[in-house]
């Protein structure tokens, strides 16, 4: 067993885990915020997207031993208890999701996409959200919701 | 799938990762991203006794301008490895293989160490290795020793680390001011997995390297022709969009 | 969000999105069953035939923390063993034990359960349960196998003499590999025994019907049975069977006398999660010199898999098949034998457009060959055989009260600019390398199936209809009741529509309540493209009842005729006076609630029908297709939220578009599945993704009609895309028979063509 301490979405948590626990199942079962969602452990469909130390990491290839003395952020940080970020809200609007299950990887990676890429062309957001799978919703609509969401923000930063 | 039980050991430097490694036994293995280590594990396909953990090595994550190489840390992430004006500048080849390793978010993790100790035979890294006869730098218990590519690759998923030893460091050559180069690869669909890659390497000489036409990535030649085989067709047409990119 | 009342026709933001949009979806996995909750891992067989010797759980049991281990004989007795099939003409019943007892008979099969404090401990165990197992011979090819589990047959009247003197006749075989269905959930249950009543929770599309089968095949009573479905994240026909998992882990619950639950990961889910398609088609079509199709002949097999499974057994392929087949297109002459034929694979079951999809790729890929054969434009060929005659009875007695089939083509050749794709295309010297395709698609889909149909296809065990009951609150709002189990189509705001429509409350103050055989009323599920249809119907229906009890309590108060009652943001107003109004609040708390519970079913399937046009470029060196444009006019009739069907549309579109151009689940020779990952098995991202042009259309009966699209996407996109490779290759000499048109395929097609 490995004592932790960590910080998750801002506040102090520890615990004792096993090396092998995932930081997915850390977060969901420990922690007990279950935003963060398992649909493969092995990578590739992103839906367990958190923030690791500021980047975005795949919760189900990291160990919650690795998270020792660092910060993560999960889906459940970007709002809190306030309104839905440009993001969130783009998404409602342009119905870019449907059963929700991928949604919050999708939220991770695109909010840090949005913060390094600000004026991402159509190009650019294709590959933003390639990364992802989403079963529900073709991807159509996230395109759409995405160059909105990144317009707003332009126009909240001016 | 969760991964079998395993005892962990976190580093702090490359020698102190040499040492526990040793220590930990014959099943202790290096986790570097994880991004294709723990995949397997969590498949319990690789089930090491042992992890050694090599993410806290800072001096394990550097980009540096040598004269005519350029020295890359082991656990220099893939995206800021991407990004440094050092590779960009030096070896264009490497920083487009990097932007086709993967998505962002895995990026963030995966390392240029562990793409090329992993030896995955499609994998960007070990084609540009191979174009550019890089070098692996590899620490043991017995002393650092360097391996050229081109005896690095054995063949899929086998290099030529040796139990104990920790791949520190991969030298590139530096590109002159009139290198042209050229990373091309083709899945069966945009956003496919690569079937086949092509590296093409315009400098003092002509170097091209390939991967999808044996279980490591090759060296072919220029005029390359495609027998009846898939790959073969893949990798004349990357060759020819690359070569043409490279004019 | 919304204060207003939402009118069935708004695309209405959805009420459902805010708690999944911050993370607090309660979907399976965040489900605590309670204290003491134990946690299952199955061990699943190896061999994809074998003779089970023994099975040993010794070992499992010494590793601390595992509270149990089980075998077939272990419950022997106590779990019915499954027989989804009835017997009928046509059907071969077969067993399947829920737990392998002398045999084991695909790489999946379960040989044991594990029960254990933690999931990660459960799997440990799992490792240890030792199974002496000698391997038999496996059969992997349907046309290998002589395991003939349903057949059946038609002929239409005089077709012989027909077939015989044709003017022209082609010949041709079609097939396609096997599908999974991927939801980015996989599955899960638990359940928790109190004083002898169960409660399962599920990730299923249909919880009555678990818990019909738990009772069943536990020996249960019904009234002690309740199943709750969480958010369910994707399902896509998958989660429509009831599955030995669930069976077993009642059972453990039941013996243990904890909560039991197990939660897949996505290796068991390409193990054993039910898998579809992998269809073939031998046809023989005669048809005139104006291209006009005279007479078809089907031959059809469908792989089954190894068992029949819950509910829609052995038949629902093989028989939707060749049923598919005449769609839009007025064929008069049919003649079909098909067959369901079991092999050492994973069990099928339905995933998104069933039979729809592969029976018109064979049938598009008919039309086009005749257009090819005959010199004619794809598109004039569809115009000269589709029905364009109202009412009309199909060849296998079909009725399709109206249409606009040829208006929805002529629309989406405008929309595709298919003209000037046609030009393009001719005028291409292709010296670039890449070759341009079009695909014509005008199709139907069964929609909204009632019972008589499920009993006319032997399959007892699925009611077809459905209930709601709608509810109007003492505080003003309204609740509805309904069987159905949403997995992302949007029901908290489709139905929650239809009453505010009806009563005028404003939407956020409706709530739905779906997925609780113990709070709704009997039904049967959300599949098959019925929800709207049968649900819905159940749902207006019980909401014009409230009304119109309602409207009497307010007639009453307001001093006017019920018939002068308008209904209007939470208001009961007199028409044309709304000073004068009083608010469903106070009429409610008058009454102490006014309720309506009403069930729906339908005689027959309502036709609904789509025109879709494919435009790809293939790369022919690498034999990558890229679809650069896409259409979609459509005809579900009247819809509740324009922007949820058109989600719907694109997310099938593109579910075609992996099972065209990406995904297979191939076995090799020993049984063993070759694609148990995502790595293996690829499924579409956003860069293969296309712009898709969505317009609806509905002939003059679809005002008034609700009729089903969730599956209609993928029945055409599948056809249309693969049909657009296959026009951009004709020109090769490449013939397109069989999916999927994975790049190396295309190469080899190319490669291997004659001339």
């Amino acid at each position: 067993m490995e004592s932790i301490r960590l910080t998750v979405n801002g506040k102090a948590c520890a615990g004792d885990v096993e090396p092998r626990l995932l930081l997915a199942d850390f977060l969901r079962h420990r922690v007990g915020l279950k935003g963060t969602h398992i649909g493969c452990e092995h990578g590739v469909c992103g839906a367990c997207t958190v923030r690791m130390n500021g980047e975005t990491v795949r919760s189900c290839l990291t160990f919650a031993v690795q998270a020792d003395g660092g910060t993560v952020e999960t889906v459940e940080s970007l709002a809190g208890d306030g309104p839905l970020t440009a993001l969130q809200a783009a998404f409602h609007r342009c119905h870019a999701l449907q059963c929700g299950y991928c949604t919050p990887g999708f939220l991770m990676v695109l909010t840090e996409f949005l913060q390094r890429v600000p004026s991402p062309s159509d190009a650019q957001i294709v590959q933003a959200l390639s990364g992802n799978l989403c079963r529900c919703t073709g991807y159509v609509n996230m395109i759409t919701a995405v160059r909105e969401a990144a317009a707003e923000i332009r126009k909240e930063v001016k | 799938m969760k991964p079998a039980p395993f005892s962990y050991f976190r580093a702090r430097s490359a020698s102190e990762a040499v040492a526990l490694l040793a220590a930990a036994g014959e099943d202790a293995r290096f986790l570097a991203g994880g991004q294709s280590l723990v995949p397997m594990m969590n498949f319990r396909i690789a089930r090491p006794a042992a992890l050694v953990d090599l993410n806290g090595c800072a001096d394990l994550s550097y980009v540096i301008l040598e004269k005519n190489r350029i020295r890359i840390g082991a656990m220099t992430r893939q995206l800021v490895a991407e990004n440094d004006p050092l590779v960009r500048g030096h070896c264009p080849l490497l920083a487009q293989a990097l932007a086709h390793a993967g998505p962002a978010t895995v990026r963030n993790r995966a390392t240029v160490g562990g793409s090329l100790a992993n030896g995955y035979p499609l994998a960007q890294l070990p084609c540009v290795a191979v174009c550019l006869d890089a070098e692996m730098v590899l620490e043991g218990p017995q002393g650092v020793r360097t391996v050229p590519a081109s005896r690095f690759f054995v063949s899929a998923m086998v290099t030529d680390i040796r139990p104990g030893e920790l791949l520190r460091e991969a030298v590139f050559p530096a590109s002159g001011p009139r290198a042209r180069q050229a990373f091309r690869e083709s899945g069966n669909h945009a956003g496919g997995a690569a079937q086949a890659v092509v590296c093409v390497s315009k400098d003092a000489d002509l170097r091209i390297a390939a991967a999808g036409l044996q279980d490591l990535p090759v060296r072919i030649p220029a005029d390359f022709k495609a027998g009846g085989s898939y790959n073969e067709a893949l990798v004349a047409a990357l060759l020819e969009d690359a070569l043409r990119a490279c004019r | 969000m919304q204060m207003k009342s939402a009118r069935i026709g708004d695309s209405a933001p959805r009420v459902e999105d805010e708690p999944l949009l911050r993370g607090r979806g309660v979907f399976f996995d965040d489900l605590d069953p309670g204290p003491g909750t134990l946690h299952v891992a199955f061990v699943r067989s190896p061999h994809a035939h074998a003779r089970v010797l023994s099975v040993n759980t010794a070992a499992a049991m010494t590793l601390e923390g595992v509270v149990a281990a089980y075998s077939a004989a272990d419950f022997a007795g106590e779990i019915k063993p499954i027989a989804a099939d009835f017997a009928a003409p046509g059907f071969k019943v077969t067993q399947r034990p829920v737990l392998a007892v002398e045999r084991v008979r695909f790489v999946g099969d379960t040989l044991a359960m594990v029960v254990a404090k933690d999931p990660y401990v459960a799997l440990d165990a799992a490792e240890l349960v030792e199974c002496d197992l000698e391997p038999l011979p496996a059969v992997v090819d349907a046309a290998k196998s002589d395991q003939v589990v349903f057949e059946a047959r038609f002929e239409s009247e005089g077709f012989e003499s027909v077939h015989r003197k044709s003017e022209m006749l082609l010949r041709e075989s079609f097939s396609a590999a096997r599908m999974a269905a991927v939801p980015i959930e996989p599955r899960g249950c638990a359940a928790r025994f109190d004083a002898g009543k169960l409660t399962m929770w599920s990730s299923t599309q249909v919880p009555h019907m678990v818990m019909t089968c738990l009772a069943e095949h536990l020996g249960l009573a019904e009234a002690d049975i309740r199943v709750i479905v969480p958010e369910v994240g994707g399902g896509f026909g998958m989660k429509a069977a009831v599955y030995p998992e669930e069976l077993l882990v009642a059972a453990a619950a039941r013996r243990l006398g904890a909560p039991v639950k197990w939660t897949q990961d996505r290796f068991d889910d390409f193990l054993t999660g039910t898998q579809a398609r992998e269809h073939t088609y031998d046809v023989e079509a005669g048809f005139t010199r104006e291209g006009v199709l005279t007479s078809l002949s089907a031959d059809i097999t469908v792989n089954v898999g190894a068992y029949a499974s819950l509910p829609f057994g052995s038949s629902l392929e093989a028989n939707g098949a060749p049923r598919n087949m005449p769609g839009a297109y007025r064929l008069r002459n049919f003649r079909y034998r098909t067959r369901g034929v079991q092999t050492n694979t994973c069990p099928t079951g339905a995933y998104r457009g069933v039979a729809g999809p592969l029976a018109f790729f064979a049938m598009e890929g008919v039309l086009d060959r005749i257009a090819r054969k005959l010199g004619l434009d794809a598109a004039e060929v569809r115009r000269r055989n589709l029905v364009t005659e109202f009412p009309y009875r199909n060849v296998l007695g079909l009725d399709y009260a109206e249409g606009c089939f040829l208006p929805a083509l002529e629309r989406a050749l405008e929309l595709a600019g298919y003209a000037g794709l046609r030009k393009r295309q001719k005028e291409h010297d292709g010296k670039d390398g890449r070759a341009y395709g079009i695909g014509v698609v005008v199709a139907t889909e069964q929609t909204g199936m009632g019972s008589a149909r499920y009993k006319a296809r032997g399959l007892h065990r699925v009611p077809g209809f459905e209930g709601a009951t709608v509810k109007l609150e003492t505080d003003g709002s309204a609740s509805a009741f309904i069987s159905q189990a949403a997995a992302g189509q949007g029901h908290a705001t489709t139905f929650a529509q239809i009453v505010s429509d009806s009563l005028g409350i404003p939407l956020a103050q409706v709530r739905v309540v779906e997925g609780d055989t113990g709070r709704t009323p009997f039904g049967t599920g959300t599949f098959a493209s019925r929800g709207i249809v049968i649900a819905g119907g159940a749902v207006a229906a019980a909401s014009e009842s409230v009304r119109r009890q309602a409207a009497e309590v307010a007639a009453g108060r307001l001093e006017c005729g019920a018939g002068d009652v308008a209904f209007r943001d939470g208001y009961a107003e007199v028409v044309g006076v709304p000073a004068m109004k009083v608010s469903l609040r106070d009429i409610a708390a008058q009454s102490g609630g006014i309720a309506a519970t009403e069930r729906h079913d339908t005689p027959g399937a309502t036709i609904a029908s789509m025109a879709h046009v494919a435009s790809v470029v293939v790369d022919k060196r690498t034999g990558c297709v890229q679809v650069e444009r896409y259409v979609v006019v459509h005809d579900c009739g009247r819809m509740v939220n324009p922007m949820i069907v058109d989600g719907q549309i694109q997310g099938a579109v593109v579910q075609g578009l992996g099972e065209v151009l990406m995904e297979a689940l191939a076995y090799d020779e020993q049984g063993q599945p070759t694609a148990t990952s995502l790595m293996d098995y690829q499924l579409p991202r956003c860069a293969d993704a296309m712009p898709i042009v969505i317009e609806a259309r509905h002939s003059a009966e679809g005002a008034a009609i609700f009729k089903g699209v969730g599956e209609s996407g993928i029945m055409a996109a599948v056809p249309a895309i693969a049909n657009a490779v296959g026009d951009a290759l004709a020109r090769d000499g490449v013939s397109v028979t069989s999916l999927p048109l994975t790049a190396k395929a295309i190469h080899g097609l190319l490669w291997n063509r004659s001339g």
